[in-house]
């Protein structure tokens, strides 16, 4: 019986542990997300010139926390206004520095012809590489270390209670 | 469609305070009363409705113009730059926003428009018959003549010319139209009814437009707007050379004005037009003051 509680409590803290490392692995992923989807309306700008809310409508992605990004920024379009609280609404993963940036980015997207939009989109781009490998770095360093710190908080508490 | 691309303040006042068939253009000028004409007389536009007391009107300021280009532009400038560099947009119904602005230009080409600082918003009209008073002059034994709609800016040609394809239909007249439609105003973008003949080239250039649309389409008459440069009046020429009739429109206010406009005397030399109607604003838009032959010589008069 006390190993199968023990059993259960390392399993309970691994699994915070992995909760706590999950946040560092969907910023990388939002990140990653958004770079690619940066490149995919570079192209349809330069070659199909659709319409802004027509690539993101069509745009797939496998970041949940993007999808409601580019969401939250059709229903500013459809508003006529850019303003923070809705474009970030529910959007946890990001710093504030950062959601100023892309809020600027979102600002002037959409504003130019097509050869500043695209110079105006790698710019952008540019700055989000850098956050891609910070988030790559943290992602390396912080998730495996919450999943090992959740390990040894159980095996810890099970032997104080032990 | 106004909606959609005016600022709240302005749009709740147009939309509550004006009848929407009157209005015929909506001007914004950067920190100036933004100006309503309503049936080809000018107003200023005020909270509370058309003013003659600028010191009541709205004033439109930098961002409510450029807020106008980029939702005209379905937020998308990048997708509509080849009509930026024209100076003009057309959203659908066929409303068409002249833009004034900086001009960027690279080797002698225009690059595109930036900081807009006006706008003019023309509103499109269907004034059902507008045409039919001009009909049988222009219309003999089931062939249309080559005809040219005449008048300064803003006096009905273009809403004759989208009348007088649908009187066609109306009256039953199984003639192929092509409907050159270089800025997407004849035809609305689909919304406006041009009847059962008509196919409708949109966005191309004039001599583009003809050779494609004659080549592809076989029509016995081409209908377009506003001619004016030597590549237009070559286009006419190649339709002339391939046995389609036209109908177009020009900018002039007066016979001697039209004999005056750059290469139209060759074309008026060579009798390519016998039809000549001229309309003005005297009584409103689209008032007809005349219709002349090939000699320019008067067939008939109205008013």
């Amino acid at each position: 019986m006390k190993l199968i509680m023990i059993l259960i409590l390392i399993a309970l803290c691994t699994y915070v542990g992995y909760g706590f490392s999950r946040y560092y692995i969907n910023r990388f992923e939002f990140i990653k997300e958004f770079r690619l989807f940066l490149s995919a309306i570079t192209l349809d700008i330069n070659f199909s010139h659709q319409k802004l809310a027509t690539m993101i409508e069509q745009h797939k992605t496998q970041s949940k926390e993007l999808n409601k990004l580019l969401k939250n920024f059709l229903a500013c379009l459809d508003k006529k206004k850019l303003d923070d609280d809705t474009l970030f609404n529910s959007i946890k993963l990001l710093k504030d520095d950062e959601k100023q940036t892309i809020a600027k980015f979102f600002a002037s997207l959409g504003r130019f012809d097509v050869e500043n939009q695209t110079k105006h989109i790698q710019n952008f781009d540019a700055i989000t590489e850098n956050w891609q490998n910070a988030a790559e770095q943290d992602k390396n360093r912080f998730a495996p270390l919450f999943v090992k710190l959740g390990i040894i908080v159980g095996v810890m508490i099970s032997l104080i209670l032990l | 469609m106004l909606g959609k691309i005016l600022p709240l303040h302005i749009y709740k006042t147009v939309d509550e305070k004006i009848h929407y068939n009157s209005l015929n253009e909506i001007r914004m000028r950067q920190n100036e009363p933004v100006v309503v004409y309503l049936n080809g007389q000018p107003f200023y536009l005020g909270e509370k409705g058309v003013t003659s007391n600028q010191n009541h009107a709205i004033i439109a300021t930098k961002q409510d113009i450029e807020n106008v280009v980029f939702s005209a532009s379905d937020f998308s400038i990048y997708s509509v730059n080849e009509q930026i560099k024209r100076g003009f947009l057309v959203v659908d119904g066929g409303v068409r926003i002249g833009i004034c602005g900086n001009i960027v230009s690279e080797n002698n080409q225009i690059k595109t428009i930036t900081h807009f600082s006006s706008i003019n918003i023309r509103i499109p009209h269907v004034v059902k018959n507008c045409s039919l008073s001009a009909f049988d002059a222009i219309v003999q034994n089931m062939t249309i003549r080559n005809t040219l709609v005449v008048s300064p800016p803003g006096c009905g040609k273009t809403t004759f010319i989208r009348d007088f394809i649908w009187q066609l239909s109306e009256k039953n007249y199984c003639l192929n139209i092509l409907v050159l439609d270089e800025r997407g105003e004849i035809g609305g973008g689909g919304l406006l009814n041009l009847g059962k003949f008509a196919d409708v080239l949109s966005f191309s250039t004039k001599l583009q437009g003809f050779e494609h649309g004659i080549r592809a389409l076989s029509p016995q008459l081409i209908v377009t707007d506003e001619i004016g440069s030597n590549q237009d009046i070559e286009a006419l020429e190649y339709a002339a050379n391939c046995g389609v009739n036209v109908m177009a429109t020009v900018h002039a206010a007066s016979v001697e004005d039209l004999k005056n406009k750059p290469g139209f005397d060759k074309l008026l030399k060579n009798k390519y037009f016998s039809r000549f109607v001229f309309l003005s604003n005297r009584q409103g838009p689209g008032t007809l003051e005349g219709i002349y032959n090939e000699n320019l010589v008067r067939v008939s008069t109205w008013s």
